[in-house]
C-alpha cells in the first residue's frame, strides 16, 4: 500500500525525528511511502487564532498537494482533526470544497492508521519503560482515539503500561494558547505532568507533537525525571 | 414600542422552523436506571433512598399508631408542635391534640412569621411520595401553606401507602389532575443540607434538620 | 486598564497561588468523583438522557414566542406580574421601583446568577436597601466582599479556615473551624432576614409554560423561605429557560442535580404559579416575574450559538476545565465564569472588552464532553476567535501582520525554505526581550526540516 506522508508543520521545523521515526516504522511495516515536499502546514494555527482567511490560503496549498492521494497519514491527532473535521467549515462554498471535504476520509493519524492496517501482533519489539499515554484532546475528543488504539504497544518487551485515572487531561498546549496566555499554559502542563509523575511513570507517550513540544519545555525548565516520546519515536526505537 | 413587543419582535426574528419530528415519548422506565418495576418494593425504595439522605422513614399499621409514632417524634426533640389544621390530618392522626396538649401550636393564632419561627416542629399532609428518589411531593393548600414544612426545624410528614408513586413522572402526571387552584408546590428529597464549605455535607442548613415521613398502611 | 490585559495579570497571579490551586483542585476531585459514579447509578445511558434533553430545549427555542406567551398568560391570570426587561437596566429599575413602592428597607436573596448578570446588589446597596444573600455560599463571599468564584459553589475557593476567620471578623461569631458550627451561625444569622425582610428575590431555573410556573433548585431551603415569608416575591430570569410543561421536570431535575452536585435530585425543588391562592394559609401577597432578555435574543438570531440557549447553568463544564482550575473563577471578572461564561459573555456584554475569553481556552473539549445538553462549547468558543478576528477586528495589529506573514511563508515550501535561516536567527536574537514564561514556549527549530532530512533518507536508500 502506498502512503503520502503528511508532516504537520511543527514536525517539519522543530521535531523532524518524530517525522523520520514515523517514516521508518512505516517502511519496516512494508508501506510504500511518498512525501510530497510541497507540502507546508494545514493551516490549524491561524485556524485556531482566528484568522480564518490565512488559515484558509495556507490550507488550499494542502488540498493541492494531497488531492490525489489515497492514504495520507500523519503523526499528529490535532492536525488530523484540523483536515478531518474543520475543512469542511474553513472551505464552504469554496471552489475546493469538495476536494477538501473528500480529505477527510483518507486522513488518518499514525495510530488509527495502524490499528486500521497492521495487525497488533507484527508490531514487536524491546523498549524499557514505565509509560504512560498522554492521549492529546484532539486525538481522544475529535478523533475519537482511546487507548485501544495504542493496544498493540502490548507486544513490546519491557514496557511497563502505567494507566491514568479518569478521563484525559489538557496539557496546556492549546497552539498559540501556550504563548499568549503562557503562565496558564505553564500551570497546566504541570498540573498534569504531576498526574504521571505520581502515578509512577518513567516516560510519557503521547501522539501529539504539539502536547510533546509543550510537556518538554516544562519538564526541562523543572529538570523533572520524565523523558516525553512521540508514539512513533518509540516505535521506531523498540523496532530496531 | 414596549420593550414586551421589542422583544417579541426580535424572537420572531430569531425563530426557523422547528424540526418537524415530533419529540419522543419518553417515559422515566427509559431513563432511568433504578426505575422500581416491583410496586411492592416501593416503599423499600422509597426507604432506602430516603434513609440514604438521612432523612427517617417510619411504616405504621393505623391511623392511632401514627399518632403514637408523632408524640414520640415530638417527644424526641421537645418544643411546639404546629400540625396542620383540617382534613386529611384530623382523620390521619386521631386523637393527638389531646396528646400534645398545651405544646400545640393554633395554626390560626400564628400570622407572622417571628411568631412562626419558634415553632420545633411542623407535621404536614402530602399529596405523593416518591419511591425512586425517596421524595414527598407537597402543595402548600393540601399541606398546611408555604411555611409550616420549611420554617421548624423538624417537619414530619403523615402519608398513606396509597400515595406512592414509583417516579417522579407519576407524581408529576398526578399532580396536574389534582384540583388546580395551588400557587406553590414543594418536592421534597431529604432533610435541608449543605455542602458550601469544603464540599462537606451539613444537614440543616436553613431548612429543616430533620424530616420523617410517616406512612401509614391502612386504606 | 483594559479588561483583556488585566484578565492575563489576574490569570497569572493566581497560577503561582499554589494554595488556590490544590484547594480548587481537592474540590473539584470530589465533585468529579461524584458526579461521573451518579451519572452511571442514575441513568441507563446518560449520553442519550443529555441528547433527549437537548432535543426538548431546542424544539422549546424553536417555539419560544408562543410559550412565552402561553406562560404570561397563565401565570398572570393568578394575579402575579410579568415585566419584559430587554436590558439588564431595565430589570434593575424595575426592583429600584418596586423597592421605593413598598418601602422596602430589607430584601432576602436566594442564590441567583441572572441578579448578578444585571449588578442587583450593588443597585440595591446603593438605594440604601440591607440586602441579604441567604445562600451560604453566597453569604460567604458576600460577608468577603467579593464575587461568587462559580456558578453553582460560589465560595469554592474558600476553606472552612477562610470561612471561620470570615464569620468571626465581619460577623462577631465565635472562632471555630467546624464546619457544622460555621453553617449554624450562618442559619442564625439569617433566621430573622426572612422574616423582617420586604422583599424576597430569587432566581428560577426553569420557566414551566403549560403551567405558567417558576421553577426553583436547590438544597438549604433558603430559596424556599425566600418565597414564603416575605409579602413579595420576585423572580429575576432568563427568558430563555423554557421547558414545555410540569412532564419535562421528570428529566430535568435529575438531569441538573447529577451534573451540578452529584446528586440524584436535589433537596429541594419548588414550583411555584403565583402569589397567595384564596384558601391558602400564607404565601406573598405580590409575585412579580422578570423575563430579562439582556442579548439571549441576539445568540437566538445565529444559528450557530442558538443552541448555547439551552444551557441550564449546572457548572458541570467550569469543573471540567482545565483553564478554570487553573486560573479560578474571580479571574473571569464576569457573572458566568468558565466555558460557558467564555461562550456567552461576548455576545452579551460585547466582543470589544470581552473577546480574550474564548481565547483563554486550549480548545480541550473536556466542556463539550461532559455538557448535559450537549452544548459544543468547544467549537463555540473556536467560533468565537473567528468572530473576534473576522467580524469584530480585535486582533492587535502586530498579530495582525504576524499572521499575515506566517501564511505568506507557509503557502510555499520555497518560501519557508527562504525564511528558515532567518527565522532561527531572528528567534535567538528576540527570545531575550520575552517575559520568561513566553520565552519558555518558544520552540527552537531543528537545525534541518523534515524536508532537507527526507532528501537525505531517500538519497541514503538510493545507495543501497
Amino acid at each position: 500500500m502506498r502512503v503520502s506522508l503528511f508532516i504537520p508543520c511543527l514536525v517539519d521545523q522543530v521535531y523532524p525525528e518524530i517525522g523520520l521515526s514515523m517514516a521508518r516504522v512505516l517502511e519496516r511495516l512494508g508501506f510504500e511511502l511518498h512525501y510530497d515536499p510541497r507540502q507546508t502546514c494545514c493551516g490549524q494555527p491561524a485556524f485556531n487564532a482566528g484568522h480564518v482567511s490565512e488559515a484558509r490560503s495556507v490550507a488550499e496549498n494542502f488540498v493541492e498537494v494531497f488531492r490525489e492521494a489515497r492514504v495520507i497519514v500523519g503523526p499528529s491527532g490535532s492536525c488530523t482533526a484540523m483536515v478531518r473535521h474543520f475543512y469542511g467549515r474553513l472551505f464552504a462554498r469554496h471552489p475546493l470544497a469538495a476536494a477538501a471535504g473528500d480529505l477527510s476520509r483518507r486522513v488518518y493519524e499514525f495510530s488509527e492508521f495502524l490499528k486500521q492496517y497492521v495487525p497488533a501482533d507484527r508490531i514487536r519489539g524491546a523498549f524499557s519503560a514505565k509509560m504512560g499515554f498522554h492521549n492529546s484532546c484532539h486525538s481522544y475528543r475529535e478523533l475519537g482515539i482511546t487507548d485501544e488504539h495504542v493496544a498493540f504497544l502490548q507486544h513490546i518487551r519491557g514496557l511497563e503500561w502505567i494507566p491514568l485515572p479518569g478521563e484525559p487531561v489538557c496539557c496546556g498546549f492549546g497552539g498559540l494558547f501556550s504563548f499568549k496566555f503562557a503562565p496558564i499554559a505553564e500551570t497546566m502542563a504541570k498540573t498534569r505532568l504531576d498526574m504521571f509523575l505520581e502515578a509512577g511513570c518513567d516516560t510519557l507517550l503521547s501522539n501529539d507533537p504539539g502536547c510533546i513540544m509543550h510537556l518538554r519545555q516544562e519538564v526541562q525548565a523543572r529538570g523533572l525525571p520524565l523523558r516525553i516520546l512521540h508514539l512513533a519515536e518509540l516505535l521506531d526505537r523498540a523496532m530496531e | 414600542m414596549s420593550a414586551r413587543n421589542r422583544i417579541f419582535e426580535k424572537l420572531r426574528q430569531a425563530m426557523r422552523p422547528a424540526s418537524a419530528e415530533a419529540l419522543p415519548d419518553v417515559r422515566d422506565a427509559d431513563v432511568y436506571r433504578d426505575y422500581p418495576s416491583d410496586p411492592a418494593s416501593l416503599f423499600e425504595l422509597f426507604k432506602t433512598r430516603l434513609e440514604e439522605l438521612r432523612g427517617e422513614v417510619y411504616r405504621v399499621g393505623d391511623e392511632v399508631a401514627a399518632s403514637d409514632k408523632v408524640v414520640e417524634l415530638a417527644d424526641s426533640v421537645g418544643g411546639s408542635v404546629m400540625v396542620q389544621p383540617g382534613e386529611p390530618m384530623a382523620s390521619l392522626l386521631p386523637g393527638l391534640a389531646e396528646r400534645l396538649c398545651d405544646r400545640l401550636v393554633d395554626a390560626a393564632a400564628v400570622a407572622d412569621s417571628a411568631d412562626f419561627a419558634r415553632v420545633e416542629v411542623g407535621v404536614t399532609a402530602a399529596d405523593f411520595l416518591i419511591a425512586r428518589t425517596g421524595s414527598v411531593l407537597l402543595r402548600t393548600i393540601s399541606s398546611g401553606g408555604r411555611r409550616l414544612s420549611v420554617l421548624p426545624p423538624f417537619h414530619i410528614v403523615v402519608a398513606r401507602a396509597s400515595q406512592m408513586v414509583p417516579s417522579l413522572e407519576e407524581a408529576l402526571n398526578g399532580l396536574k389532575g389534582l384540583s388546580p387552584d395551588w400557587s406553590y408546590a414543594a418536592l421534597i428529597t431529604g432533610p435541608s443540607r449543605t455542602a458550601d464549605i469544603e464540599k462537606i455535607l451539613v444537614l440543616g442548613a436553613h431548612g429543616p434538620k430533620r424530616l420523617a415521613v410517616v406512612v401509614v398502611d391502612a386504606a | 486598564m483594559q479588561e483583556p490585559r488585566a484578565f492575563l495579570q489576574r490569570a497569572a497571579a493566581k497560577t503561582r497561588d499554589e494554595e488556590h490551586r490544590l484547594k480548587i483542585l481537592k474540590a473539584i476531585d470530589t465533585y468529579t468523583r461524584v458526579v461521573e459514579q451518579r451519572k452511571h447509578t442514575q441513568f441507563r445511558d446518560w449520553r442519550q438522557a443529555r441528547q433527549l434533553a437537548a432535543r426538548i430545549k431546542d424544539d422549546v427555542l424553536a417555539r419560544l414566542p408562543e410559550l412565552l406567551q402561553q406562560f404570561e398568560e397563565r401565570i398572570t391570570a393568578r394575579g402575579a406580574r410579568v415585566f419584559w426587561a430587554e436590558t439588564a437596566a431595565e430589570a434593575r429599575q424595575y426592583i429600584l421601583d418596586l423597592v421605593a413602592r413598598r418601602q422596602a428597607r430589607v430584601v432576602v436573596k436566594s442564590k441567583s446568577m441572572t441578579t448578578e448578570e444585571i449588578g442587583l446588589n450593588e443597585a440595591l446597596q446603593h438605594a440604601g436597601v440591607d440586602v441579604w444573600e441567604s445562600d451560604l455560599g453566597e453569604l460567604i463571599v458576600q460577608v468577603a466582599g467579593e464575587k461568587p468564584y462559580h456558578i453553582v459553589t460560589p465560595a469554592m475557593h474558600k476553606n472552612r479556615e477562610d470561612v471561620a476567620r470570615l464569620f468571626h471578623e465581619k460577623l462577631g461569631a465565635p472562632l471555630t473551624q467546624d464546619v457544622e458550627q460555621l453553617t449554624m451561625i450562618a442559619r442564625e444569622h439569617l433566621r430573622h432576614a426572612y422574616v423582617s425582610a420586604e422583599i424576597g428575590i430569587t432566581g428560577a431555573n426553569f420557566i414551566l409554560a403549560e403551567e405558567g410556573a417558576i421553577v426553583m433548585t436547590e438544597n438549604e431551603g433558603n430559596g424556599r423561605l425566600t418565597m414564603a415569608c416575605p409579602p413579595v416575591h420576585v423572580v429575576l430570569v432568563g427568558l430563555e429557560k423554557v421547558l414545555p410543561s410540569m412532564r419535562e421536570l421528570a428529566l430535568f431535575l435529575p438531569l441538573l442535580a447529577t451534573s451540578g452536585t452529584g446528586q440524584q435530585i436535589t433537596c429541594y425543588n419548588s414550583i411555584v404559579r403565583g402569589p397567595r391562592q384564596p384558601g391558602e394559609p400564607d404565601g406573598p401577597e405580590e409575585m412579580h416575574i422578570i423575563l430579562l432578555d439582556n442579548g439571549r435574543t441576539e445568540l437566538l438570531a445565529q444559528p450557530e450559538f442558538q443552541h448555547v440557549l439551552r444551557c441550564i447553568r449546572c457548572g458541570a463544564c467550569l469543573n471540567a476545565c482545565p483553564v478554570y482550575r487553573t486560573i479560578g473563577g474571580h479571574t473571569y471578572n464576569t457573572p458566568y465564569q468558565g466555558p460557558i461564561g467564555s461562550v456567552i459573555t461576548p455576545h452579551l456584554r460585547g466582543f470589544r472588552q470581552w473577546y480574550h475569553l474564548p481565547f483563554a481556552s486550549s480548545l480541550c473539549g473536556a466542556c463539550s464532553d461532559v455538557c448535559p445538553v450537549n452544548i459544543d462549547l468547544h467549537h463555540l468558543l473556536l467560533w468565537n476567535r473567528h468572530r473576534a478576528v473576522e467580524r469584530e477586528h480585535t486582533a492587535a495589529p502586530g498579530w495582525r501582520l504576524a499572521m499575515k506573514l506566517w501564511a505568506w511563508g507557509m503557502r510555499r515550501r520555497k518560501r519557508i525554505a527562504l525564511l528558515r535561516p532567518w527565522l532561527r536567527l531572528g528567534t535567538k536574537l528576540l527570545l531575550p526581550l520575552l517575559p520568561g514564561a513566553q520565552r519558555r514556549r518558544v520552540p527552537s527549530m531543528a537545525e534541518h526540516s523534515f524536508a532537507r532530512l527526507w532528501r537525505d533518507h531517500e538519497r541514503q536508500k538510493s545507495h543501497f
